[in-house]
């Protein structure tokens, strides 16, 4: 199954706003400026993924992600290579600890963070398309990109054979800080979404 | 667990309940509770009391969840639990905000709380943990002046990088668009929307956006501007608003609820505009608008600015082109011109007056055909168009070449000549009729200003390093003072001498030395000018590198005496002439008749392949510009379908490209105005070659 130009076109920009509003938290949580790259839209053989991902990626990461379920199901999933977990950590716990290892501290601080900016990214399928999905509770790993698509594509409630792969980079302008904001749909969701998007634009344009 | 331990250790022997030494909780600037474990809460300070408006009387013996809301933030629940096993938690207030809601210490923040750091620890009696200690600190006007210098810190970044990318870039409407995708997210906003103003039709026309479907960015992809003057007053009243209010909402029906537009204008001139949205309901300060406001001001000057700069190409092009093309139009209607008068002023036929008198309008017209190929030369060179073709010559023999086209000059002006070539090394890698253009264009410049019964000389001597040789030229003419020697080389600065105290031009375009200066340049060499002062003489050197002079003599191309071929080979000898402009075609073709060439002439493509059907041919010559195609091609037909060689004929000003011609068949590429001998050159080699 292949995109058209226009689809691509389409759910590009509507990701857009989601990945502007998750920068926006993190920029608010952070009180620096943060930079998105364009998204990545593109189908995927489900076993691909995992190698695409690790070509981006590298190895160990640290990872939030949160499963989505309802007439479009799905992950999202923020990742961190672990310095800049780390980094991230101290920015926003205020010195207490200056830790240099993963703790239990750092630790929650990322799954909040991850919670915060999935929320904000997911928030586009329910507010603006009105699509309700209910989310999972946000999961924190510290694993190899492998295992983590295993745990992902394991989890769906979706038989994935393809998947739908959106991707962008975002800088924390400190310059240390850079993460990667992924959704990972199956494809029975990613035709209800294009579906509902087109309905949303028909019934706006009315 | 430091803290901890800190505040819970009283004097040295105290009592056995462990709780912290009341003037210690009642003075710190913290809000302190503690529980036991069974998080009841034991402990209230006073600092509470004030803020939360609880007494201790109220909340001693209660249970936590009384206070704290638990399912605030998930995780509170667990983290006292963690502090009954042992672990401090930090709660920062960037991520929680708050743990208690208290009423906000800082009046002008938004937030309608307090903000509150965290700690919660156990609570130790010496090595047992007895309960839970928890410390508020109040961040609110820290955390506030930390957001307020953030944000303008962050602000004036954006600005800054803003304008850099604006001021380096050559394409401002694409940079625009990453600008602006960046400032959405600085803001908090979910969409953007710019349009330029497109000047004939008077509407605005969407040219980059960020969160709009294809669909949707169709729907508002433009709109009018009413037919008022564009000023640019984007409050409420003035024409721009209304136009604008107008397309908001078909931007509102899109779900776009908080938008903000701002004019992209230069004083009042309106280039565009810039709508930011949102689909959420937000609102952004009025210290932000006036940021985005800025932005789109810098954008305005650097689409503004890109715009003259283009206009001032565009001009510049235009004036070249035009120039090109004046110059190629006065040079036509020379070439017969030229042709037949030196033809004719060798016609032994004609009496010797008429002779002279052809004498004369030949060399006149190839005067003004100078001056005109100066012209196109400096145009040709400024557009980058000067092709060189370069090859290992010997320089001395150039100069010599160039010496024999002055010989006459001189001898007129009663000049004396000497040449004094000694440089032991004279070989560089170099175009030789540009070279001989430069040496040429020197020597004509010594002769014009030097009175007769002058002396030129003409010298050659290396540098020291022996990897440079350089050519002097020196006068005995009126010289040069500091500032006209400061100008020698500018391009249509003449020179004004004064002659028996009169001021005299002494004619020309002024353009010979600075096409000679580039050329030399375009050699990788320099060309300088001296004078001891005026009435004193002149000096021009040229430096050129050297280089390896070549083994085997280059043999240079020397023509036999042209003798006309047998007249009966008709068909071994005939000519297909190919010419559009019709003067030149029947001047041509006269000449190529008076020495014994049949010729057929054609005007275009078209009539010449209807020629070539119908006889045989040994010989093409053709020009390139033909009205319906190309020299080129029609060689290329020719040569495929009867084998035929040929001779390009490219008119002066047009790009000779000897590969390309090489290519379509043509086995010699000549330069019109062409000049009878080499016309016979050319074909003698063509006939009498192989």
């Amino acid at each position: 199954m292949e995109l058209s130009e226009t689809q691509q076109d389409s759910l590009t920009e509507l990701i857009n706003i989601g990945y502007g509003r998750a920068a926006g938290a993190l920029s608010e949580l952070t009180g620096y400026r943060v930079s998105l790259e364009v998204p990545k839209v593109a189908i995927h053989d489900i076993d691909r993924i995992g190698p695409v991902l690790q070509e981006i990626l590298g190895d160990s990461v640290a990872s939030v992600d949160q499963g989505f379920s309802g007439p479009v199901s799905g992950s999202a999933v923020l990742l961190l290579d672990e310095a800049s977990a780390l980094v991230l950590g101290r920015l926003l716990s205020e010195g207490a600890s200056p830790s240099t290892e993963f703790d239990a501290n750092a630790r929650e601080i990322i799954t909040e963070v991850g919670n915060i900016l999935l929320n904000a990214c997911l928030g586009v399928f329910g507010n603006l398309l009105r699509i309700p999905v209910t989310f999972a509770v946000p999961r924190l790993q510290l694993e190899t990109v492998p295992k983590l698509l295993q745990t992902i594509t394991q989890k769906s409630p979706e038989q994935l054979s393809h998947g739908l792969m959106i991707h962008t980079r975002f800088h924390v302008k400190t310059g240390d800080v850079v993460g990667y904001l992924i959704i990972v749909l199956g494809i029975a969701s990613l035709d209800r979404l294009l579906a509902e998007l087109d309905q949303w634009e028909a019934r706006q344009m009315q | 667990m430091m803290g901890a331990s800190e505040l819970t250790s009283g004097p040295a022997g105290a009592g056995t309940i462990p709780v912290i030494p009341g003037w210690i909780r009642e003075i710190v600037p913290f809000g302190i509770w503690t529980t036991d474990r069974d998080l009841r809460i034991t402990s209230w300070n006073e600092w509470l009391t004030n803020h939360s408006g609880l007494q201790a009387s109220d909340v001693l013996g209660k249970p936590l969840q009384d206070i704290v809301p638990m399912s605030a933030v998930g995780s509170t629940r667990e983290r006292f639990d963690r502090a009954l096993a042992g672990e401090v938690s930090v709660l920062a207030a960037a991520l929680h905000k708050y743990l208690i809601p208290l009423p906000s210490t800082a009046p002008e923040s938004t937030f309608p709380h307090m903000l509150q750091t965290v700690r919660i620890a156990p609570l130790l009696e010496g090595e047992k943990i007895v309960g839970t200690i928890t410390v508020i600190e109040d961040v609110s006007q820290r955390e506030f002046q930390a957001a307020i210098l953030h944000r303008q810190q962050e602000f004036d970044r954006l600005l800054s990088s803003s304008l850099a990318k604006l001021l380096q870039t050559s394409d401002p409407s694409r940079e625009m668009s990453g600008i602006f995708a960046s400032v959405r997210v600085a803001m908090g906003l979910d969409c953007f929307a710019s349009y330029l103003l497109d000047f004939p039709g008077q509407r605005l026309c969407l040219k980059a956006s960020l969160g709009f479907t294809p669909n949707q960015r169709e729907f508002i992809s433009s709109f009018s501007l009413s037919p008022t003057d564009y000023r640019v007053l984007a409050g409420a009243g003035s024409p721009l608003f209304e136009d604008v209010a107008g397309h908001r909402t078909a931007l509102a029906t899109l779900g776009v609820r908080g938008q903000y537009s701002f004019p992209l204008a230069v004083g009042e001139r309106l280039l565009g505009l810039v709508i930011f949205g949102t689909y959420q309901s937000q609102s952004i300060s009025l210290a932000d608008q006036k940021i985005l406001s800025r932005i789109a001001g810098y954008v305005a000057i650097a689409l503004d600015r890109t715009r003259r700069e283009h206009e001032t190409i565009a001009a510049s092009r235009a004036k070249d082109e035009f120039l090109a093309a004046l110059s190629h139009e006065l040079r036509t209607p020379l070439n017969p011109v030229l042709l037949l008068a030196s033809d004719s002023a060798g016609n032994p036929n004609f009496s010797p007056e008429a002779r002279e008198a052809f004498g004369i309008i030949a060399k006149n017209a190839q005067l003004e055909a100078r001056l005109i190929d100066d012209l196109l030369d400096l145009t040709k060179i400024s557009h980058g168009k000067m092709t060189m073709d370069k090859q290992i010559i010997d320089l001395h023999a150039t100069i010599r070449d160039a010496v024999a086209t002055v010989h006459s000059e001189l001898a007129e002006n009663n000049l004396s000549l000497e040449i004094d070539l000694r440089s032991p090394l004279h070989h560089v890698s170099g175009d030789p009729a540009r070279l001989q253009q430069v040496f040429w264009n020197v020597l004509r410049n010594a002769i014009k200003f030097t009175r007769p019964g002058g002396k030129i000389t003409i010298s050659s001597a290396i540098n020291p390093a022996q990897d440079v040789t350089s050519i002097s030229v020196t006068d005995t003419g009126i010289g040069m003072d500091a500032s006209e020697l400061d100008r020698i080389f500018d391009a249509f600065a003449q020179g004004v001498h004064t002659v028996n105290g009169r001021a005299h031009r002494f004619g020309g375009l002024g353009l010979g030395l600075a096409i000679s200066r580039k050329l030399v340049e375009m050699h990788s060499g320099t060309i300088e000018a001296f004078s001891p002062g005026k009435g004193r003489g002149s000096r021009f050197t040229i430096s050129l590198p050297l280089v390896q002079e070549p083994t085997a003599p280059h043999p240079h191309a020397k023509a036999g005496v042209a003798t006309g071929p047998n007249p009966e080979d008709t068909a071994v000898t005939r000519i297909l002439l190919v010419e559009d402009h019709e003067p030149t075609r029947v001047t041509l073709k006269r000449l190529l008749i008076r020495r014994g060439y049949p010729v057929v002439d054609a005007e275009s493509v078209e009539t010449a392949l209807a020629a070539a059907a119908e006889s045989r041919f040994a010989l093409v010559l053709s020009d390139i510009g033909l009205p319906d195609g190309d020299g080129y091609m029609l060689m290329r037909k020719l040569s495929e379908a009867y084998g035929l060689k040929g001779i390009a004929l490219t008119g002066y000003g047009m790009e000779e490209d000897h590969a390309k011609s090489a290519a379509a068949g043509f086995i010699a590429h000549l330069t019109k105005p062409v000049s009878v001998s080499v016309l016979e050159r050319a074909l003698d080699e063509a006939f009498h070659r192989q």
